[in-house]
């Protein structure tokens, strides 16, 4: 069952389409990731889920319901975490998720286990938000995001601003929440932040899913780099299904997609002392795609 | 409307609506003091009241007129307007452009919810700002007693709401401008421009008879409290206009902000 259904989903700023038909399933209980650069579309397509922009095509449903005409059914399921929250900075900490649970009342059932996750005392709580760091007040964003155990987690570029030890105990976080059934969609520029967190991923170019699956299914849609050292020098190397053949000396250098025994047995006809198959990494895929796009 | 909106909003305000209101109350009360002190200087000089005297001669009732100019006075609205327009161009284009509307629309909330609480802090705001310069005024004219008619409580009170009607129609247009924009400084700009130009209007269209009729489409011109303070006529329909303008532009705020788009 999915939780988050987009299909042809455009949005359109003038004459500029920031959504240009996007498909997107998110499955319920999976850690998304969603992958792209500054202005590819991420945000815009979260505030659309969110409710908070209208779309000009195509049809999304959340949690099952339109989030523009229904959308305040079903927001105290869901947990949102905008690009620079804006939180009231007079009050303290405390008081402001305080606030945020009574707008509709859900219960913070959640709230000190996202605390701990974060690193966010009671002293840090008990302070007034202006006077926090960057990193703080978008800690504080993702307490008030998750306090309410959402069922669904909305999260536009949560890690911002967040240092390592921290961004770790928040990844621990949301897998748990994964692991209780929550479903969690994130927007991230960092590649590897969705590869060590993300079930599955959908990347995003110029308002367009161009790539989308589970993170190792993914790489395996990717040629594999191999790297060859041979005893002495040989000819030209060829191989149905290698590209970028780069040749120096002794050594070889290729991308190979194909069958693993084709690969084999070419590499079984060549006097070879040492080889190196490497996967390609979420940011090569991701790469490839804006390499792609430049050189067009 | 949702409590904790209001309850906020409210919370926010703490300081600077009864700072203002205070202000606002010691105008009024700043102004019948000075007239007693100022008509009692000229008396004690033999000139038996200088300020009566030229009221008397335009046919108007010394203090009651005094209060007038008081209550029209730019000071006065300046500083119900600096809280009025803040209040409404702060509710969508300052929240917007903050970032805590995603977070307040992120929770079961409806934007006309959200924007009738702000609507809720408005009226009661305005009032007392109104009011405040009434009871200012009535005190002093009660320790002072200056010379002539003293004020009619009950006729400052009706020239009270003649005044929230205005500041409510300043605080609809500052709401309905806030939820058409994005940016709180252009908002703010927009409203205050708007205002601005609706009293200088006011005064500069009634100089020059072929552009007269063009007072009527300010606001100021349906802001009328000179006979209710003389008189104690209530000019019902100026009222009614004030009235008409604060629910067609209230209602066209709500419109536009549950369609309107919210990107940052």
């Amino acid at each position: 069952m999915s939780v988050l259904e987009a299909t042809g989903l455009v949005k359109r700023y003038g004459t500029h389409r920031a959504l240009d038909g996007v498909d997107l399933v998110v499955p319920e209980g999976s850690l998304y990731g969603f992958l792209g650069p500054n202005g590819a579309g991420k945000t815009t397509a979260l505030r659309v889920a969110m409710g908070l922009l209208h779309a000009n095509g195509g049809t999304i449903r959340v949690l099952g319901t339109d989030p523009w005409h229904d959308g305040r059914s079903i927001r105290s399921k869901i947990g949102f975490l905008p690009t620079d929250p804006g939180l009231p900075g007079r009050m303290r900490g405390t008081q402001a998720l305080e606030y945020f649970t009574r707008l509709d009342g859900c219960p913070s059932s959640l709230r000190s286990v996202a605390c701990d996750a974060l690193r966010l005392s009671d002293a840090d709580l008990d302070r007034p938000i202006r006077t926090y760091s960057r990193g703080m007040r978008q800690k504080l964003a993702i307490v008030q995001a998750v306090q309410h155990d959402p069922l669904l987690l909305l999260l536009d570029e949560p890690t911002e601003g967040l240092d390592p030890l921290v961004q770790d105990g928040f990844f621990t976080f949301l897998r748990d929440r994964r692991d209780a059934g929550a479903t969690v969609f994130f927007s991230s520029h960092v590649l590897g932040e969705v590869e060590v967190l993300c079930d599955r991923v959908a990347i995003i170019r110029d308002g367009r899913i161009v790539d989308e699956g589970r993170v190792d299914d993914l790489r395996g849609r990717r040629p594999k780099r191999v790297t060859l050292q041979l005893r002495g020098t040989v000819g030209a190397f060829g191989l149905p299904g290698a590209t970028n053949v780069a040749q120096f000396g002794d050594r070889i250098g290729f991308d190979y997609l194909g069958d693993a025994d084709a690969l084999l047995a070419a590499l079984a006809t060549l006097p070879v002392i040492d080889v190196r198959i490497e996967e390609p990494g979420l940011d090569e895929i991701f790469l490839s795609y804006y390499r792609s796009d430049d050189e067009g | 409307m949702n409590g904790p909106v209001i309850r906020r909003v409210v919370w926010e305000l703490r300081l600077r609506l009864p700072l203002i209101t205070l202000l606002v109350a010691l105008w009024g009360f700043a102004l019948v003091a000075l007239f007693s002190s100022a008509d009692n200087q000229t008396r004690t000089a033999g000139l038996d009241g200088n300020i009566s005297i030229a009221f008397r001669l335009a046919g108007l009732d010394p203090l009651a007129a005094w209060t007038v100019l008081g209550q029209t006075h730019p000071i006065l609205l300046v500083a119900a307007f600096l809280f009025i327009i803040g209040l409404g161009v702060r509710a969508v284009a300052g929240e917007l452009e903050s970032g805590s509307l995603d977070l307040a629309l992120s929770r079961s909330l409806s934007r006309s919810s959200y924007l009738g609480s702000h609507v809720a802090v408005l009226v009661p705001g305005a009032a007392l700002l109104a009011l405040a310069y009434a009871m200012g005024a009535v005190v002093a004219d009660r320790i002072f007693d200056p010379p002539g008619l003293p004020l009619e409580p009950d006729r400052m009170l009706v020239a009270a709401m003649q005044a929230w009607l205005l500041f409510l129609a300043v605080g609809a247009l500052a709401l309905l401008v806030s939820a058409l924009l994005s940016e709180r400084g252009r908002a703010l700009g927009i409203a205050i421009g708007i205002t601005l130009v609706m009293y200088v209007g006011n005064f500069l269209f009634a100089l020059w008879a072929p552009l007269r009729f063009l007072t009527r489409f300010t606001l100021f011109w349906y802001f009328t409290p000179g006979p209710t303070i003389q008189n104690g006529d209530v000019p019902w329909g100026n009222c009614a206009v004030l009235a008409g303008f604060i629910a067609v532009t209230l209602g066209l705020a709500f419109v536009a902000f549950s369609r309107r788009d919210l990107a940052r």
